[in-house]
């Protein structure tokens, strides 16, 4: 089981704060696909855009790494990972 | 008077603590709705000395939410008119203005890099300006990052060697175009929340290194991402 925490705008768009999804071998993009399919909602157009690269503006942790210092969405995750799908707020 | 003004403080924190808030000296980089916040929340604590760096002029736009101006302070430098406000809460803070683009990063750096602070306070409203900011930072001296929009807001404390960058940390963010929505609530809860997290550090005892720490009043959620340098 990973599990996906959701904060700020995808929060609300996904309207819950986490979720665990059963995923034996697979990418951070395998993991997202999942949860769109399991929370029955199209967040992945505000994450990645249609070539399938990460759009500027939310940030994904895994275990609290930064995706773009690891391997990007190909990043693989094991079972018992946390994975945190976190818009920051840049204002001041 | 000055113990009088800090009484109730130092009744729940005790004498040493507030000794140690007074030896201390924090730059406030920016003077937006979490630099007001969090600079009179550490007049109103007793830190000894802000460092106020800020190149703007207040404007109506900032009213909603920037407390340390007026409807009469339009129109002037706000580290002129923030340094009033702060100069009139307590007495008991040494205020020094500092007006200056950070994004002139050679003039900053040898204007700020001159200056005596034990820890920064990064309150400004976009990233670009921040990797610049935390380059600043000496060994040992902390950072308290925050962010806010809409409403909700983060914070975390970086030192140097104990946690990752904030470039590292936000790698692949870009900001918004166009104005950042921010309501009143938002920017006074994360201002007083990055005032704490201050003190902690004053104290030797940060709470949110490797840790950062949400807030979103949409339903009232704190939260905290664990983070791994």
């Amino acid at each position: 089981m990973v599990t996906v925490k959701f904060f700020s705008l995808l929060r609300m768009q996904v309207k819950k704060p986490s979720i665990g999804v059963e995923i034996v071998d697979g990418t951070i993009r395998d993991l997202l696909e999942k949860a769109r399919a399991q929370t029955g909602c199209d967040f992945l157009p505000s994450l990645v855009d249609a070539a399938g690269a990460l759009i500027p503006g939310t940030i994904i942790l895994l275990n609290g790494r930064n995706i773009l210092l690891l391997e990007n969405l190909d990043t693989r995750i094991r079972d018992g990972d946390e994975v945190a799908l976190f818009p920051p707020a840049g204002g001041g | 008077m000055t113990e009088e003004i800090f009484a109730r403080s130092t009744l729940f924190w005790g004498a040493e603590k507030q000794q140690a808030l007074k030896n201390a000296s924090v730059l406030v980089a920016g003077l937006g709705g979490l630099g007001c916040g969090v600079s009179e929340t550490l007049v109103r604590a007793g830190i000894g000395r802000l460092v106020l760096v800020d190149h703007q002029t207040v404007s109506p736009s900032d009213l909603n939410r920037q407390i340390l101006y007026q409807v009469g302070d339009v129109g002037r430098k706000k580290v002129e008119a923030a340094a009033a406000r702060l100069n009139s809460i307590t007495l008991a803070t040494e205020i020094v203005p500092v007006d200056v683009r950070i994004e002139d990063d050679r003039v900053f750096f040898t204007r700020a890099g001159a200056l005596r602070f034990d820890g920064i306070a990064d309150c400004l409203d976009n990233y670009p300006s921040r990797f610049i900011l935390e380059t600043l930072l000496p060994d040992g001296a902390f950072l308290v990052h925050g962010g806010v929009r809409n409403d909700f807001g983060q914070i975390t404390t970086l030192i140097r060697g104990k946690s990752d960058s904030l470039r590292d940390l936000y790698a692949g963010v870009s900001d918004p175009s166009g104005p950042v929505a921010v309501t009143p609530p938002i920017a006074l809860a994360i201002g007083a929340l990055m005032a704490q997290e201050i003190l902690y550090n004053i104290w030797n005892k940060p709470q949110l290194l490797g840790t950062v720490l949400v807030l979103e009043l949409s339903d009232f959620s704190l939260s905290k991402i664990p983070l791994r340098p």
